[in-house]
């Protein structure tokens, strides 16, 4: 595993607090140094990613190493979220996993053909859930190579 | 010569043998003139001339005694010469004079001949005998053919007026007999059919035709006429008649309309089938235009498919509505034809249908409840997937926070333990409600219990008491007219819809300082509908969520509460009624009003 400098960028889209207040206790347990930006809706999301209003700043908004997305989000839902990202010459490149309790396989489908890179479903099973959060961030944040920020403009 | 003159000719008539000689020449070339002719009087002439010759010669050379011919002076014998052949003349003069007249009276004969003849050869192809009838005699006069005709054998009888009506049929006797009579009485022609019963037993049917003849004076002479044979058309008329009742008892028999009309639609031949659907006579229908069953918006369809056909293409099949004598409208199925005279020109038109009604609603049903059910697969497919995304939510929020209180009583870390407790609490009563907004959606689309009329000021004043907790809350101003139109439906259940709407508008106020909702409704005339509106100063939908909003478990606003049901169930009970709702809302901050439609009660 390769360690950082830099912490990891998280930004978790999540509407449930309940949930976010747990994958936030979850993730808090891991040792890599990271920063998690929570919103709760997809336009708000999209603002982020796309530094829109408050989040203008990119020193204070940095691009997200990964966004963990649920789906049924108000406003705007996952799917459209997870679009406008892959749809992004700029934002593609960040890895999109999803967190949602739907197991439906249209979901799944739906998702994988928006390009999301991996869909996992929320155990009801603490013990699980536990597991499931310390993998993701390990293989997403450890074994997995990223690249950074894409210059805007570069001529290829 | 005077000597010799007359009077030696005349004596060569009457003196002595030699006259019987010349008598006998005369007589035998006039004979011969006669029988033979011209020819033959010359012949006689020159065989009497060789024969005075010979004599002459047999007398000259003396073999025979000179007694006949030399004894008679020489002038006698030129006398003689010259009579013969002057008799010769004048009979070859005479012989032609009468053989041309012979000849011209042969071919009248011949003439006459061929023209009975023909006459003959023309009646017995025509099946037919003439007869002449003498009234000053009172006989009848057959022309062979009748025999024939009656299977009479003309060697061995004899064709007599009473054996002629001996063999018409008795049941025909009386008809001949006043034909007859009345030709006669009457001095016209007569025609009448009459069936003969021949030798052999076999039935004939003539057609007999007869003209009095009467004289300048009036006086009635007699009658000629014709018997025909006319069996076979006989024959062929039964087969017509056959055919025409096959045909008629099979249009009267269908259980099917039949009708036949002009290009125009004028009705020129209705079935009792047709009289009786239409509850109609036959009188009143034809000569009416058919189109005037129809309902008119399916008039142009119908005329479009009938000017389809053409001789090329005579039939053609549609269905389409009609209008019942109650006032009701049918569905017919038709054949239609376009009926041909034998030389392909269009004549009218001939029809068969039959009434689809039945089928027709049946499959209207069967349409309805496919798209009700299609609607309901998607409905319960979009409820589990919900169901399994909102029930599985509070259930991980649960466990988790469950975990973390016991790992922090391990760990005597009790300060979040209070806040965590909460967060259990507030899922499970989650999880509660949304059961029971469950249960009452799945009863929202269930038979209505008893409709009934509704006083819907007083509806939304019970629903509004419902929800006055909530009204309270956020100090909303609720205008309700005391008059609105009423209403028809399930009380308890349009309770409900406007307790969710209330309730929905006061959730949705946002930071409006003087929250207020005004109710409005009116009577849509031709719907026999009530528009009712809700509107409020809160703040307000994006036009791009206006559809959304009545999905079920959408929640665009998650730090309202709710369990994401109210809205889907307030639209299955509208729907259920009949009516429909949608969202009006210039966007963010300008307030919303959601419109509904419902029955109004029925007219009695």
């Amino acid at each position: 595993m390769n360690s950082r400098v830099e912490p990891a960028v998280i930004l978790l889209v999540e509407d449930n607090p309940d949930h976010s207040e747990l994958i936030a206790r979850v993730l808090d347990e891991f040792d890599i140094p990271k920063r998690l930006v929570h919103v709760t809706d997809g336009e708000t999301a999209l603002d982020y990613l796309l530094r829109r209003a408050q989040f203008a700043d990119p020193a204070t908004s940095p691009q997200p190493n990964i966004v963990l997305l649920d789906l049924q989000l108000p406003r705007l839902n996952g799917f459209e979220v997870l679009q406008a990202i892959k749809n992004s010459v700029e934002m593609r490149h960040i890895p999109v996993v999803i967190v949602t309790t739907s197991s439906a396989e249209r979901d799944i489908r739906l998702a994988y053909q928006r390009y999301a890179n991996s869909y996992l479903v929320k155990p009801v099973d603490f013990q699980q859930f536990t597991q499931m959060l310390h993998d993701l961030g390990n293989y997403w944040l450890g074994w997995n190579q990223q690249v950074g920020e894409q210059p805007i403009n570069t001529s290829s | 010569m005077e000597c010799y003159g007359w009077s030696s000719v005349i004596a060569l008539f009457t003196e002595g043998v030699l006259s019987l000689a010349v008598w006998h020449y005369v007589m035998v070339t006039l004979l011969a003139g006669i029988g033979l002719g011209w020819r033959g009087a010359i012949g006689a002439v020159l065989a009497s001339s060789a024969a005075i010759a010979g004599l002459w010669t047999l007398e000259a050379t003396g073999y025979l005694p000179a007694r006949l011919v030399l004894a008679s002076p020489s002038a006698s014998a030129i006398a003689i010469e010259f009579i013969l052949l002057l008799t010769g003349v004048i009979l070859v003069i005479v012989d032609t004079q009468l053989s041309a007249a012979v000849r011209m009276t042969r071919a009248e004969i011949e003439e006459r001949t061929r023209a009975e003849q023909r006459l003959r050869l023309a009646l017995l192809a025509a099946r037919a005998g003439a007869w002449e009838w003498d009234a000053a005699t009172h006989t009848v006069r057959w022309s062979p053919e009748n025999y024939l005709l009656l299977g009479l054998n003309p060697d061995s009888e004899t064709l007599t007026f009473r054996r002629w009506s001996r063999l018409i049929h008795p049941d025909d006797r009386a008809a001949v007999r006043a034909a007859v009579d009345r030709s006669i009485n009457q001095r016209t022609d007569f025609e009448v059919e009459f069936r003969v019963r021949l030798p052999d037993d076999s039935i004939r049917w003539l057609r007999g035709i007869g003209r009095p003849v009467v004289n300048a004076d009036g006086i009635l002479e007699g009658m000629y006429g014709l018997q025909i044979d006319i069996t076979a058309q006989k024959q062929i008329e039964a087969e017509v008649r056959r055919s025409e009742l096959y045909y008629r008892s099979l249009i009267e028999d269908l259980p099917a309309l039949v009708c036949r009309f002009q290009a125009d639609g004028t009705l020129t031949f209705v079935n009792d089938r047709y009289c009786q659907m239409f509850n109609r006579s036959r009188e009143s229908l034809i000569g009416t235009n058919f189109y005037e069953l129809i309902p008119p918006e399916q008039r142009a369809q119908v005329a479009a498919g009938i000017a389809q056909l053409s001789p090329t293409n005579p039939t053609m099949e549609h269905e389409h509505q009609v209008i019942y004598p109650d006032g009701s409208i049918g569905w017919q199925r038709w054949v239609n034809r376009l009926l041909l005279d034998s030389d392909g020109q269009p004549l009218e038109f001939q029809a068969l249908g039959i009434d689809i009604t039945a089928r027709k609603k049946a499959e209207l049903d069967l349409e309805q409840l496919v798209t009700e059910l299609e609607a309901r697969n998607v409905e319960l497919e979009q409820f589990t997937y919900a169901v399994s995304h909102d029930l599985k939510s509070p259930l991980i929020t649960i466990k988790g926070f469950a975990s973390y209180i016991e790992r922090d009583l391990a760990t005597g870390k009790i300060d979040r333990i209070p806040a965590d407790v909460e967060r259990i609490k507030v899922a499970a009563d989650r999880m509660y409600q949304l059961l029971e907004d469950l249960l009452k959606l799945s009863r929202a689309g269930r038979q209505l219990s008893g409709p009934e009329r509704i006083n819907l000021s007083l509806l939304i004043g019970e629903a509004a008491a419902a929800v006055s907790g909530r009204l309270a809350e956020r100090n909303v101003y609720l205008h309700l007219p005391p008059d609105l139109p009423a209403v028809y439906g399930d009380r308890t259940r349009l309770r409900e819809v406007f307790q969710n709407l209330l309730d929905n508008a006061a959730k949705f106020m946002g930071d409006q300082t003087a929250p207020q909702i005004w109710i409005e409704a009116q009577l849509l005339d031709q719907e026999q509908m009530v528009l009712v509106s809700v509107r409020d100063n809160g703040i307000g939908i994006d036009p791009r969520y206006h559809e959304r909003v009545f999905g079920l478990f959408e929640r665009l606003n998650q730090p309202i509460e709710g369990t994401g049901i109210g809205l889907a169930l307030t639209r299955r009970i509208v729907e259920a009624h009949g009516g429909k709702i949608w969202v009006e809302s210039e966007g963010l901050g300008k307030g919303s009003t959601f419109r509904l439609t419902l029955p109004a009660p029925p007219v009695s």
